[in-house]
C-alpha cells in the first residue's frame, strides 16, 4: 500500500524521471506546479528539469524560471547574512557552525540549488551562548519570542535560543547549542559535529564552518524524524535525496554515516528517513547500508515508515484526508514525546493551545504588502 | 487565471468586465487559481464576510461580504505582484500608443487612476494595466494584463463623465473609501498579448488649483522614485536591477503637475510630443 | 585647508587602508548624462544606493582592486579631480561609505 501511494505521488515521479515531463498536458502541469509549490519544491523541480525548461510550454516555464531566480537571489542573501554574522561574532574568536540551508549555500552543496531559504541556523557551544547572544544584540538582532512562557520554554528545554530577528533587515537567526532538545532521550553531541566540521571556501570568513557531508545527512534525517510539523517533509526528503546523490558514490561516505549515526544512537531515525527517501524520490542508498543500520536499530522501522508515508502531504487534497490528518496528529504527539518527557509534555501543549494566536494575515487592499509566494 | 466563487456579486462582476475573455477549455495552464468565498463559521450569518484564496491558501483578513468583487480585483493585483515568475513588477499604471508605452508610477493621492482612465477613454491610449507594470527583463518590454480600472472617491464622478465610460457598482466604506471599476475597451483586451516598449516615465502630481507644469527628471532620481514602488525588485536581484536601469536608459522621465484632468492630458501631450 | 567642521584629527588619515566591506559584490548602473548620480547595487544583500559620481568612482576602483590607501584612491579616481581639494572630498565620501557598510577600514 505504501509503494502504491508513493507511486501515485506525481511530484516524486517528476523528480525520479524528469524526462517524462515533456509529455504532460497543460492541466497536468498546472497540478504539478501547484503541488511542487505547496511542498516548497518548485525551485528544486526547476533544477531537476533545467535542461528541458526551454522546451516546456510557456506557462509552466515561467513559474519554474521565476522560482529558480528567486532561489538564487535568496542564496545570495544568505551569503550576505553570514557575512554580517561573521562580522558580529568575530571578536569572540569562536567557530560558528552553520546548519541546514545556510550550510548548503556556504558549503556550495547541490542541495542549495533551487532551494528556498528562510531562517539562518547556527550552532555554537552551550557555554558561549551568553556571549553570542550579547554580540548579536549589539549588532542589531533582537529576540523574537515575546511571551515569557516562550522565552522560558526555549531557554530551559530547547536546544536553541528563541529566534532572533535583525531590526533593519528583518532576517531571522536561530542559535542552537545542540541538535535536538536536551530533554530528548538520545543526545547527539554538538562537540562531535564541531570536531568534524569543515571550513568554507571564503577567505574572509575564517570563523565559519559547515558540517561534514555525513553530519549534514544525519542532521537533516534526525531533524525530520523528530519533527512534528510534516509540511516540509517532502522538501526535507528531497534534500536527503540530493545529498545521497552528491556524496553517496563513495563507500567511505556510507561507512562514516553508519559509524557516526551508530555512535550517536541515531541509526533508527537515519534508517527511517533513508528508506522514505528511497521510496519517494528513488534515492540510491546501497542495500548494505540499510542492512547495517537495521542491525543496529532493533525496533522495526517498517511500521513507522508506513505511518510517515500515509502522513506526508504529497499534494494539496491529501492535507485534509482523514487518515492523513489522524496520522499527522499521532506523529505530532510522537515528535513531542521524543523531545520532552510526558510529565512536561501535557502542560506545554496546553499552554500553547491557549496562547495560540491567529495566523499572520495581511491586508489585501495594501499593494505594498509583501508576501512570499 | 481560474476563478471560483459561490458569491453572486462576483459572478456578475466577472460577467460585466471579463465576459469576452471567459473560456471553458479542456486543457489549459492556470497561473493563478483564485477563489472568493463567503466567510466561515459564525461569521456566515452574523457579519457576513468574504475571503480571498490563492491555491486554496488564505493569506488575507476577510472583508465585508459586500466587497467581494473589489476583493477579487485587489487579490488579483496581489497575486501578480507577489508570485515570482521572473518579471519585475512595479506599482505603476501603463498605457501605450501603438507599441510605445508610458509608465506612471503611483504614489497614493497622485491621481494615477484618474489619469489612466482619462488617457484611455479620452485619448484612446491602449490600457496595459492601471496598477501593475510588468517588465520582462529579457525583452525589456512591458506585458499587458488589461483589467478594470479601479477609481476612488471624487475620481468616480470625474471618470463617469468621460466619453464611453462604463462603470460598475460603487462600493462604499471600503478601506480606500468609495470605489468603482471602469471597463477598459475591447481593443485593449484584444491586444492583450502585444507587449510595448517604455518610452516615457511620468510621475503625476495632482495639486488642487495648481497650474500645469512639466519638468524633466534625472534618471537616477527616477530610479529612486520607482524603486519605492517596486514590489519585487529586491527579490529579482541583479536581473531586476539591470532591467530597471535598461528601461530608464531607453525612456525619458518627467514629473507633471496639474490641477485638472484637461491640464494633465495637455501635460502628457507635451511629454510625448 | 582646514575649516571648522573639517577637524583633521577626527577624520581618516590618508594612510588608512581601505577595502570593500566583506560580502559586498557591487554592480553599477549606467552613467546617465542627465544625472550627477549613479545607482549602485549589491548583488548579495540586494541593497541599492544612489551615490555621487565621486562615490561611484571610489567604489568602482575598490571593487576592482583588493585594497588601497585613502591617499592612493584619492589620487586615482577621475571624479576627485573636479574638486578643489580632492583629498578632503574623497575622505568625506569614504567616511560616508564606511557609514553605509560599503567600505571597511583596516
Amino acid at each position: 500500500m505504501n509503494r502504491l501511494r508513493a507511486d501515485r505521488c506525481v511530484l516524486g515521479k517528476a523528480f525520479r524521471a524528469p524526462s517524462n515531463l515533456m509529455r504532460l498536458s497543460l492541466s497536468e502541469w498546472t497540478t504539478l506546479i501547484n503541488d511542487a509549490r505547496q511542498c516548497n519544491l518548485l525551485g528544486a523541480l526547476a533544477v531537476a528539469a533545467s535542461g528541458d525548461i526551454d522546451a516546456f510550454p510557456a506557462g509552466p516555464a515561467r513559474h519554474l524560471r521565476g522560482m529558480s531566480l528567486l532561489s538564487q537571489r535568496q542564496a545570495l542573501s544568505v551569503r550576505w547574512e553570514v557575512h554580517r554574522l561573521h562580522e558580529a561574532l568575530r571578536p569572540l574568536g569562536q567557530t560558528i557552525l552553520l546548519l541546514k540551508g545556510a550550510a548548503y549555500v556556504m558549503g556550495e552543496c547541490m542541495a542549495a540549488r533551487g532551494r528556498m531559504f528562510g531562517d539562518i541556523d547556527i550552532l555554537v557551544p552551550r557555554d558561549r551562548l551568553g556571549d553570542v547572544e550579547s554580540r548579536l544584540m549589539i549588532n542589531g538582532w533582537v529576540s523574537a519570542k515575546s511571551s515569557r512562557y516562550d522565552q522560558y520554554y526555549y531557554r530551559k528545554w530547547m536546544h536553541e535560543l528563541p529566534p532572533m530577528t535583525h531590526v533593519r533587515r528583518g532576517t531571522v537567526l536561530d542559535v542552537h547549542h545542540n541538535i535536538l532538545p536536551s530533554t530528548t532521550r538520545r543526545h547527539p553531541k554538538a562537540e562531535d559535529m564541531f570536531a568534524r566540521a569543515v571550513p568554507i571556501a571564503h577567505a574572509d570568513l575564517p570563523w565559519i564552518r559547515v558540517p561534514c557531508p555525513e553530519d549534514m545527512l544525519i542532521h537533516s534525517a534526525t531533524h525530520l524524524a523528530h519533527e512534528g510539523e510534516l509540511d516540509s517533509a517532502m522538501r526535507d526528503l528531497h534534500d536527503i535525496d540530493v545529498m545521497v546523490s552528491e556524496f553517496g558514490h563513495a563507500d567511505s561516505f556510507w561507512n562514516r554515516v553508519c559509524e557516526y549515526s551508530t555512535q550517536q544512537q541515531l541509526a533508527g531515525p537515519v534508517l527511517l528517513i533513508l528508506k522514505l527517501a528511497e521510496t519517494v524520490f528513488g534515492s540510491n542508498v546501497p542495500d548494505h547500508v540499510i542492512s547495517a543500520l537495521g542491525r543496529v536499530e532493533r525496533t522495526s522501522v517498517g511500521a513507522l515508515t508506513s505511518i510517515y508515508l500515509n502522513a506526508i502531504p504529497f499534494r494539496l487534497e491529501e492535507r485534509t484526508d482523514a487518515l492523513a490528518v489522524l496520522t499527522r496528529s499521532l506523529l505530532y504527539i510522537r515528535s513531542h514525546a521524543l523531545r520532552m518527557p510526558a510529565h512536561l509534555l501535557i502542560p506545554h501543549l496546553l499552554v500553547k493551545a491557549f496562547a495560540k494566536l491567529k495566523p499572520a494575515a495581511t491586508d489585501v487592499t495594501d499593494p505594498t504588502d509583501r508576501h512570499p509566494a | 487565471m481560474r476563478v471560483r466563487s459561490s458569491i453572486g456579486e462576483v459572478a456578475e462582476h466577472i460577467q460585466r468586465f471579463y465576459a469576452t475573455r471567459l473560456q471553458s477549455p479542456t486543457d489549459v495552464f492556470v497561473d493563478f487559481d483564485v477563489q472568493v468565498q463567503p466567510g466561515l463559521g459564525l461569521r456566515r450569518t452574523l457579519h457576513r464576510q468574504c475571503r480571498f484564496l490563492l491555491d486554496d491558501n488564505e493569506s488575507f483578513f476577510p472583508l465585508p461580504f459586500d466587497q467581494a468583487a473589489p476583493m477579487l480585483e485587489w487579490g488579483l493585483n496581489w497575486c501578480v505582484a507577489s508570485r515570482p515568475v521572473g518579471y519585475l513588477v512595479m506599482h505603476a499604471g501603463v498605457l501605450a500608443m501603438g507599441q510605445r508605452a508610458i509608465v506612471m508610477p503611483g504614489h497614493p493621492g497622485a491621481g494615477k487612476s484618474t489619469l489612466c482612465a482619462a488617457l484611455h477613454l479620452m485619448k484612446r491610449w491602449r490600457l496595459l494595466s492601471d496598477e501593475l507594470t510588468i517588465l520582462e527583463p529579457l525583452s525589456g518590454t512591458v506585458l499587458p494584463h488589461p483589467r478594470p480600472i479601479c477609481v476612488k472617491n471624487e475620481s468616480i464622478d470625474i471618470v463617469s463623465g468621460f466619453p464611453g465610460a462604463s462603470l460598475g457598482r460603487i462600493y462604499r466604506d471600503t478601506r480606500k473609501g468609495a470605489i468603482a471599476h471602469v471597463a477598459c475597451d475591447q481593443d485593449s483586451i484584444s491586444q492583450g498579448m502585444v507587449p510595448a516598449k517604455v518610452h516615457w516615465v511620468v510621475f503625476p502630481r495632482f495639486v488642487q488649483g495648481g497650474g500645469r507644469k512639466v519638468e524633466e527628471v534625472s534618471r537616477a532620481e527616477a530610479f529612486a522614485l520607482i524603486s519605492e514602488q517596486s514590489f519585487n525588485r529586491e527579490r529579482m536581484g541583479e536581473v531586476g536591477f539591470n532591467a530597471l536601469c535598461s528601461m530608464l536608459s531607453d525612456a525619458s522621465c518627467y514629473q507633471i503637475t496639474y490641477g485638472s484632468t484637461q491640464a494633465a492630458l495637455d501635460a502628457i501631450d507635451e511629454v510625448v510630443g | 585647508m582646514a575649516t571648522e567642521d573639517f577637524d583633521v584629527q577626527e577624520h581618516l588619515p590618508l594612510t588608512a587602508r581601505l577595502s570593500l566591506a566583506a560580502g559586498r559584490d557591487l554592480i553599477f548602473g549606467p552613467r546617465w548624462s542627465c544625472s550627477a548620480a549613479v545607482v549602485v547595487f549589491d548583488r548579495n544583500s540586494g541593497d541599492h544606493w544612489i551615490v555621487s559620481l565621486l562615490a561611484a568612482d571610489v567604489l568602482s576602483s575598490m571593487s576592482a582592486a583588493r585594497a588601497g590607501s585613502l591617499a592612493s584612491i584619492a589620487k586615482s579616481v577621475p571624479a576627485a579631480g573636479s574638486y578643489y581639494d580632492p583629498f578632503a572630498a574623497t575622505t568625506m565620501v569614504v567616511e560616508n561609505l564606511v557609514g553605509y557598510d560599503l567600505i571597511q577600514v583596516g
